[in-house]
């Protein structure tokens, strides 16, 4: 596996410069799990005022994604970068995209407690903290992989998503079950279905974040071997 | 002509017509020049190398009997038939005689082993055979006993010079202070003088008595008898005996005497020492003269000097000067620097020596500094040339540095510049080392008495005439006209000038590789 | 809020007169009849790289030229206005122009260095100023090579022709020569068009790190070398400031439409 070295430019400035970009998407990444937990930590305590926290601090996650975008920006207008340095600031700019994405999705989750909407089961709660537990496993391997740009570690993340995304439908199929029950408050059930699903998103972001840091590393695209796959299916269909 | 070329041949043949056209010429240019050289450097190396001695028999054109000659013979014309130079000794010329004999009455032709070449102090030859050396008594000739007597002779002759050398000059000079100090004729100390002197020129005479005793008597051909005073022979050699080595070693003491000698019998024998001297000094003033007038009025003209029409009026006048005949400046440095520049030091400096004039007449300062106006044209412009070519980025970074102009010019202009003035300067000592005719007129003489370098103060005499290799060549070359005596002396001289422009641009040459060299740009 | 990157940059257009190097004012020059530079008027901040940008002929190297008054050399060029350093006007006549040119120094487009060796390269500008102390030349030479980053390459050969060394050591050794004088501030005049694109980095490289030390104005026709190096860009056009600010700004978002069309190779 090629590891892409940062600090071996002539111009030291640009070694600093592409430094302290990598790092700004780890920290605003430190922030969304952060978000996470405490949402996740909300929903086991029912704190609606956590949540109130969670909510508002989506701006400072906003913000960040904004700074790192005009950054690389910047740094591709004034540096013109080529090759893996090009690869990286597309990454970057990419990911911070989805990580301000799953900064968004736990957001629509806190909403969910702020409105003091939780479902009332236990089961599902528990079943929300378990995936919202996974998810944040996922995440951090992610965030990890990023940081050492490791497209193995990459991988490995990027196959938890198919055990969150089981988890999701059985707790799914349970919820559906559990709104035949009570079809009186639908509109507080699609709430928390909505919440739901952006809690599965969270799993699908980090895959793409997966996706770019193993298309930076090894320089190849797993979407590619999708469209691949999906193109040999039609071929098959006709 | 041209119609057929255009209408007959492609592009391609007319093409190598004109390439051929072009090599064709430059080979003929080619042999030009090899020819000449060629012709200067035998007919040259002739004059150093030994003829072997002949003895001849033929019947004389003038008066008709036979004559029995030593010569040496050189093939004078082949056709409609043969006829022989000779270059004979006999009772009515001793020293030498040309003849022209046709092969037709050429009796009989032989090596003449017994046969030597006397070559004279003073420059004169004669072929005979040595019969008795006497010393003073008379013994038959052989090498050893010849050697002996000239030693003898030798020694006399020391002695003499010693007397006249340390005795007799010392007693002129006192005599000559007397006279100034106005010492009345009859006083003591004169008289003790004139008692010493008297002295020292008895010894003299009895001296030159004895060494007159010694001599030489040799035999021409005809057997009649011929007497030598030993002390002007200087060298004996029987050139006919010679082996090949031999020759070799008589020809380099030839160089050698012609190197190193003063030229004799009306520059048709004897070396040629004050010509070379004279030219090698007078084209080293000139350099000095002419090498920072003409760099500072390139430098001046090429980065001071205004860039409108007056300066490009300079830059032409200075191409043109390059043109003018040599003669020109012959007269102008004849008339402005001898009579009016000189006149005047003369008069400012000089008066207790007038009428006689010091720097008011022809002299090797006046040559050099017409020279070096002569050549001026020539150091300017490649100069200038050197000077353009200098990268204005480098001036550029001179001045960002913090320096003015004329640190620029020091330190960076003047030194990149340097191969372009060497080749200035080259050009220049060539064409001056050639001239002859404006030399002539400013100092340039056939006989020089003294060289313009000697032990008297100041050492240096600027003011003295000189002898020249380009004049001494014309000196000869107008007596080949009439007398083919000088010819083979003027070949010589011609190579000997050839050397001397050679050697001064290969020196030349290789001062600017050096230079261009070290101060390679970009 | 929380800031992630630091990019503390000033405004150009209100510098102090601590922070300005140079300040121009209403810089008018003309070559003969033909008028090269209209109206100038910037400040040029101290211890900053500038780049000035804009077409050939533009005049960005008659502008730089008229800081060390390089441009007295061609005849025929006269200017009005100020040029000040250090509160002085450069263009007064009591100004003297070789002891500004020391303060000043300057880098061409080919390297230049002088047909001596590397060490009397360096020497120059020092022994015209009269020192002649062999230690305080040696110490200065050393100092200066290093400064130019060129002291491990040719310490054993200080004394060798400057010829030998390589375009890129050569545009170093008159960085070198320059830097020896200690000057406030460093034109360069596109020092690395002659050069292949790494010399052109390590030359850019040692720009950024002696900004420390002296004010660098840079000219270059390279658009993408000004955003890389400079902290501030000048875009000038037929003679005139058309924009001025801090490169990030001009190289992202210009003000003006002909910046854009400029930098974005839209031109003509």
């Amino acid at each position: 596996m090629r590891q892409v070295a940062l600090n071996t430019h002539i111009s030291g400035t640009f070694n600093t410069e592409l430094e302290n970009l990598r790092n700004s998407v780890l920290t605003m990444g430190g922030e969304v799990e952060l978000q996470l937990n405490q949402t996740l930590e909300a929903i086991r305590e029912n704190n609606g005022g956590l949540a109130e926290r969670v909510v508002l601090n989506d701006l400072k996650i906003n913000s960040m994604e904004i700074q790192i975008d005009q950054e690389c920006l910047r740094i591709i207008a004034k540096r013109h970068p080529t090759a893996s340095d090009l690869r990286l600031i597309m990454t970057i700019s990419k990911a911070v995209t989805d990580i301000e994405r799953m900064g968004d999705e736990i957001e629509r989750i806190a909403r969910l407690i702020t409105k003091n909407k939780l479902p009332v089961s236990e089961t599902i709660k528990s079943s929300m903290i378990l995936i919202g537990d996974r998810v944040a496993a996922m995440m951090r391997g992610t965030f990890d992989a990023f940081a050492r740009q490791d497209g193995d570690a990459a991988l490995r993340v990027y196959d938890q998503d198919n055990r969150i995304d089981s988890e999701y439908k059985k707790l799914l199929s349970y919820t559906t079950s559990e709104m035949e029950k009570s079809k009186d408050d639908m509109q507080d059930w699609l709430d928390v279905l909505w919440s739901l699903r952006s809690l599965e998103r969270i799993g699908d972001r980090c895959k793409n974040v997966c996706e770019y840091v193993v298309s930076l590393s090894e320089g190849k695209d797993l979407r590619h071997a999708a469209i691949e796959s999906m193109q040999q299916k039609l071929d098959e269909l006709s | 002509m041209v119609e057929f070329l255009r209408n007959m041949t492609t592009a391609a043949q007319r093409q190598s017509y004109a390439i051929s056209l072009s090599a064709f010429l430059c080979s003929m240019l080619l042999l030009v020049m090899i020819s000449i050289l060629m012709l200067i450097v035998v007919r040259g190396a002739a004059y150093f190398w030994p003829e072997p001695i002949e003895q001849l028999v033929y019947t004389s054109a003038e008066s008709g009997e036979q004559k029995q000659v030593y010569a040496q013979t050189s093939l004078h014309q082949t056709a409609p038939h043969k006829v022989w130079q000779l270059q004979y000794s006999d009772a009515r010329f001793p020293f030498g005689n040309k003849a022209l004999v046709n092969a037709d009455v050429l009796k009989s032709r032989r090596n003449a082993a017994d046969a030597a070449s006397v070559r004279l102090h003073d420059g004169r030859q004669l072929f005979a055979r040595p019969l008795t050396v006497t010393m003073p008594q008379s013994h038959p000739f052989s090498a050893e006993r010849f050697a002996k007597a000239q030693q003898h002779e030798l020694a006399l002759s020391q002695q003499i010079e010693q007397i006249r050398v340390q005795e007799l000059a010392a007693i002129h000079i006192k005599l000559a202070e007397y006279d100034r100090r106005n010492v009345e004729k009859e006083a003591p100390a004169r008289e003790k003088l004139r008692a010493q002197f008297a002295h020292w020129h008895k010894k003299i005479l009895a001296l030159e008595e004895e060494r007159n005793a010694y001599t030489l008597q040799v035999a021409f051909a005809n057997q009649q008898r011929y007497t030598l005073p030993l002390a002007d022979i200087a060298s004996l050699e029987f050139v006919s005996r010679l082996s090949w080595m031999e020759k070799w070693g008589v020809a380099f003491d030839n160089i050698a005497v012609f190197l190193t000698e003063s030229p004799k019998q009306a520059n048709t024998a004897g070396g040629v020492f004050p010509a070379l001297f004279g030219t090698v000094l007078m084209v080293f003033l000139m350099t000095i003269i002419v090498t920072p007038f003409g760099v500072l009025a390139a430098v001046y003209l090429s980065e001071y000097a205004p860039d409108n029409g007056f300066t490009a009026a300079i830059r032409i006048s200075v191409s043109n000067m390059a043109g003018v005949p040599s003669i020109v400046y012959g007269v102008f440095g004849l008339g402005f620097f001898v009579y009016t520049l000189g006149g005047n030091l003369d008069a400012l400096f000089f008066t207790e020596q007038l009428p006689a004039p010091t720097f008011g007449t022809p002299g090797v300062f006046w040559a050099a500094l017409t020279m070096a106006i002569l050549t001026l044209p020539v150091v300017i412009v490649a100069t200038e040339e050197g000077l353009q070519r200098v990268p204005d980025g480098l001036k550029a970074g001179s001045y960002a540095l913090g320096a003015t102009k004329a640190e620029t010019i020091m330190r960076t202009i003047l030194p990149i510049a340097s191969p372009g003035i060497m080749t200035g300067v080259i050009l220049a000592i060539a064409r001056a080392a050639g001239e002859v005719a404006p030399l002539m007129l400013v100092g340039a003489v056939k006989f020089a008495p003294n060289l313009p370098v000697d032990g008297e103060f100041p050492y240096l005499h600027l003011e003295r005439q000189f002898m020249h290799l380009g004049v001494l060549i014309y000196d000869g070359a107008f007596h080949s006209q009439t007398d083919a005596k000088g010819a083979p002396m003027m070949f010589a001289a011609c190579l000997l000038l050839l050397a001397v422009v050679f050697v001064l641009n290969i020196v030349a040459v290789i001062l600017r590789t050096r230079l261009r060299k070290r101060y390679l740009v970009g | 809020m929380l800031k992630l990157f630091e990019h503390d940059k000033l405004n150009v257009h209100e510098l102090s007169d601590a922070q300005t190097a140079i300040d121009v004012r209403d810089l008018n020059l003309w070559f003969d009849t033909k008028h090269v530079l209209h109206d100038i008027s910037m400040r040029i901040p101290k211890h900053c790289i500038t780049s000035l940008i804009g077409q050939s002929g533009c005049g960005k190297s008659t502008l730089i030229s008229s800081f060390n008054r390089l441009n007295d050399l061609h005849q025929g060029c006269r200017y009005t206005g100020e040029v000040n350093i250090d509160g002085h006007d450069i263009n007064s006549k009591k100004q003297n122009v070789s002891q500004l040119r020391t303060r000043v120094g300057m880098v061409f487009q080919r390297p230049n260095p002088f047909p001596l060796s590397i060490y009397e390269n360096v020497c120059y500008g020092l022994r015209l100023q009269g020192v002649r102390t062999r230690r305080a030349l040696d110490d200065a030479v050393e100092q200066a090579l290093k400064d130019a980053a060129l002291w491990d390459e040719v310490k054993d050969r200080l004394f060798e022709s400057a010829h030998i060394l390589s375009g890129g050591q050569q545009q170093r050794l008159v960085f070198a020569r320059a830097l020896a004088l200690k000057p406030e501030i460093l034109l360069l005049d596109e020092p690395t068009s002659a050069l292949d694109p790494l010399t052109t980095l390590f030359i850019e490289e040692l720009m950024a790190q002696l900004k420390s030390r002296c004010t660098i104005v840079i000219v270059t026709h390279n658009m993408q070398q000004a955003a890389r190096v400079s902290d501030y860009t000048a875009f000038l056009h037929q003679g005139q400031l058309i924009e001025y600010s801090d490169s990030d700004t001009l190289f992202t978002m210009p003000d003006k439409k002909q910046t854009e069309d400029y930098i974005t190779g839209r031109y003509g």
